[in-house]
């Protein structure tokens, strides 16, 4: 026995069940913190992804699109879906005032893959006018994209290299994108010729919805910068003025419905931290002061062995310190096991966007979770040690004569 | 010689069996791989599932044998088999046995991750049980 | 160096119909010298223990002083007068006094695990000393749990004279203990006496007058 560091464990020990049920308690809180506060602060993450990838003022698309949600289901919801309107809209809308950079986007869904049924959503962009995809294909693969090259997002099980199949076209993945927690991490990425390969194939298989499409004449939305000194309203509303059969959407709105839902989820989730954090608070308060009367006459006889107030005080607060420190560390290892190891699942049940900040910030979350469990714990126990210190030895002693 | 059976052993013993029981039945419910297509096929997913729920058979066969055996040093190297067995299992899925092509798909999102941590921890309890268990407890 | 008590007076509060102060010690004076043994005796209440918690520094006495070499004890602070009871003071306090997670021999070398100091070969040899003449030397290991009322005592005896104190205070140490025991604890202190010791011995048993340099008798808070 080397001293009080023996007693506190050996008197934590005494008691396994007591001991086994606070530990379970911070376990419970650490992870409510940190897990709560890591989904958060993806989901924010999440949407400031979004918004980088729609990265754009204004997404025009054909009219039909909009009825069945299908435009709107594709970029939030990562359904599969294609749908295409003459290239003589195009330039009509470039014709409308305020209508600054301007990009086509062609949209395919392959049928099948190499390995699954599921079907992935194809995106051609055209590099020369581009300027939402480009940044990002970047910063993965420095050269320009070649013809029957993709690239792919970071959720499809396929890497650098890999051989791809659509509709029998062979393809090559130049590169894997990054993860961005939204639906364009099960996206594949061509260049506009690629994809008119593609879809040109899907017609001569018989296997794609339309049948009077010419590839080269058609294209599935148009993104839009706006000129400086308009704003998007203004230019989305001159569009579906001007331009018919055609539909102009501000990103912003689109986003506005995931934000709202963001919000929600980002109450209850504060809430439910709150709820758990008093809960634990108040819970490990009346356990450390019931421990601390339970043993009321041996912290009586440690003073009279010579033990100061500040000792006894000391005593109490390193049972609650370790009980701290096991469950916090033990929780925040759970924690992180959960977050890492099913945030898909936790992004798919929510279906928000979804995306974990970088590592140096779960990191800070989890020191942050533990440092606020082992706090929560010592002040409880900061009650009961400050009761403690006060004891009237004497009386206590003299107690049960 | 009748020799009072470890406590501590039979602790692990019971964790490990519930632990590779949970891994077996679970691939084929709980966290299963994705379903059959439409038309019949099973995914590739489907042979990582096959082949988790045969390592698993596996596993739990050696924690059986080691609540019946009671001999410790016996006892201490089936415990040091289950760990390879269980890395094994933990690497099927996407390394030894391609999953699906997209990660938001049952088979990544939540049978892999499930697979990986039990077998994890059943290594972790294995390799902690051969170096604790000994003759004189 | 004596421990002498000046004038010491104990007031509790009390509700009672004339005045709610209670005087359980008045203008008492006390001097416990090296090398003898002191024994106080009394009918219950008449402040025995009041007496003993005062002069061994546990409990603070409403007027009067306790003198150790020339300072008054309560004049230090709570550290400083902590550290001189552990040092100086050993205590066998009323009831049982077990830390119940700890065992016997962890619980007998607490005083030195109090202020971390080491337990080197000669504390150990001393300790297992102590247990053989206390007749618990079986019980070293056992938890408190296990152990009858008796041998508590026998051990909570051990702990206060394990780091050789100057002064010791036994408030009833036979109090469970048969004729046998009672004798072999009251040699026990006489022995830690004549070793050098001042020992004061709170007790009713008759047979203490035998091993005392001195008996005293209180009632109602004053010597008689």
């Amino acid at each position: 026995m080397k001293g009080f560091k023996d007693l506190t464990v050996k008197s934590l020990l005494g008691k396994p069940v007591r001991t086994a049920i606070l530990v379970l308690l911070t376990v419970l809180l650490t992870l409510t913190v940190l897990d709560g506060s890591l989904t958060e602060s993806s989901l924010e993450t999440g949407i400031d992804s979004l918004e980088a990838r729609l990265g754009a003022d204004v997404m025009v698309v054909p009219y039909s699109a909009t009825t069945k949600q299908k435009f709107e289901n594709i970029v939030l919801q990562g359904s599969t879906g294609y749908f295409y309107m003459g290239k003589n809209y195009v330039d009509e809308i470039s014709r409308i005032e305020g209508v600054g950079e301007m990009s086509e986007q062609f949209y395919l869904a392959s049928a099948s893959t190499s390995c699954c049924s599921i079907p992935v959503q194809i995106i051609g962009y055209d590099p020369d006018t581009d300027f939402t995809i480009t940044p990002w294909v970047k910063k993965s693969y420095g050269k320009k994209l070649d013809t029957y090259d993709v690239v792919v997002g970071n959720d499809l099980n396929a890497f650098v290299g890999d051989i791809l199949y659509f509709y029998g076209v062979r393809v090559k993945v130049a590169a894997k994108l990054e993860k961005t927690g939204t639906s364009y991490d099960t996206t594949v990425f061509t260049n506009a010729d690629t994809i008119k390969e593609l879809i040109r194939s899907s017609l001569e298989l018989k296997m794609n919805d339309f049948s009077d499409v010419d590839p080269d004449n058609v294209v599935s939305c148009v993104l839009i910068n706006v000129a400086d000194g308009y704003n998007a309203e203004e230019v989305t509303n001159n569009i579906n003025l001007h331009v018919k059969k055609v539909k102009a959407i501000q990103t912003k709105e689109m986003i506005s419905g995931v934000s709202d839902s963001l919000s929600g989820v980002s109450s209850v989730i504060g809430i439910l931290i709150g709820a758990v954090w008093v809960l634990g608070a108040v819970i490990m308060l009346l356990a450390f002061t019931m421990s601390v009367n339970e043993r009321k006459k041996e912290f009586a006889v440690l003073r009279v062995m010579g033990a100061s107030r500040g000792k006894l005080a000391s005593l109490v607060i390193k049972e609650a310190l370790l009980i701290g420190l096991a469950g916090s560390l033990l929780g925040t290892l759970t924690g992180l096991v959960i977050m890492i190891g099913f945030g898909g699942l936790i992004e798919q049940l929510l279906g928000l966007p979804f995306l974990l900040p970088s590592a140096g910030a779960v990191i800070g979350y989890a020191i942050a979770a533990v440092a606020l469990t082992v706090v929560t714990g010592a002040d409880a126990a900061a009650v009961s040690a400050f009761r403690i210190s006060r004891i009237d030895t004497g009386v206590i002693l003299r107690g049960d004569n | 010689m009748y020799m009072k059976r470890s406590k501590k052993a039979l602790v692990f013993d019971i964790i490990l069996l519930v632990l590779s029981s949970v891994l077996t039945i679970g691939v084929k419910t709980v966290f299963s791989a994705c379903e059959k297509k439409p038309d019949g096929m099973w995914m590739s997913c489907h042979w990582a599932e096959q082949a988790v729920f045969a390592l698993g058979i596996a596993l739990i066969a050696m924690a059986v044998v080691n609540i019946v055996l009671n001999k410790t040093d016996l006892k201490r190297g089936i415990a040091l088999a289950m760990v390879p067995t269980a890395l094994i299992t933990a690497f099927v899925p996407n390394v030894f046995i391609d999953l699906c092509m997209m990660k938001d798909m049952h088979c990544h999102e939540v049978m892999r991750p499930a697979v990986i941590i039990i077998s994890a921890v059943i290594a972790v309890a294995a390799c902690v049980y051969a170096i604790i268990v000994r003759e004189k407890d | 160096m004596p421990l002498s008590a000046e004038s010491l007076t104990k007031n509790f509060f009390r509700e009672s119909k004339d005045s709610n102060c209670f005087s359980a010690v008045e203008e008492l004076s006390l001097r416990l010298e090296e090398g003898t043994v002191t024994v106080l005796t009394g009918r219950s209440g008449g402040g025995k223990t009041t007496v003993l918690n005062m002069m061994s520094g546990l409990l603070v006495p409403t007027k009067g002083r306790v003198l150790l070499d020339d300072t008054d004890i309560y004049s230090l602070t709570d550290k400083e007068l902590s550290k001189l009871r552990n040092d100086r003071f050993g205590v066998v306090p009323q009831g049982q006094t077990a830390i119940h997670s700890l065992n016997v021999i962890e619980n007998i070398l607490l005083p030195y695990a109090i202020y971390g100091e080491k337990t080197d070969d000669a504390v150990r040899n001393r300790a297992d000393d102590l247990l053989q003449r206390l007749d618990i030397a079986q019980l070293s290991s056992a938890k408190p749990a296990q152990l009858s009322g008796g041998e508590l005592r026998r051990m909570a005896i051990a702990r206060a004279v394990i780091k050789k104190p100057n002064f010791i205070f036994a408030d009833e140490p036979t109090g469970d203990l048969d004729d046998e025991n009672t004798k072999t604890v009251f040699e026990f202190f006489r022995s830690a006496a004549d070793e050098g010791a001042a020992v004061l011995i709170v007790t009713h048993e008759e047979c203490a007058a035998e091993y005392a340099d001195r008996v005293i008798k209180m009632a109602s808070g004053k010597i008689v």
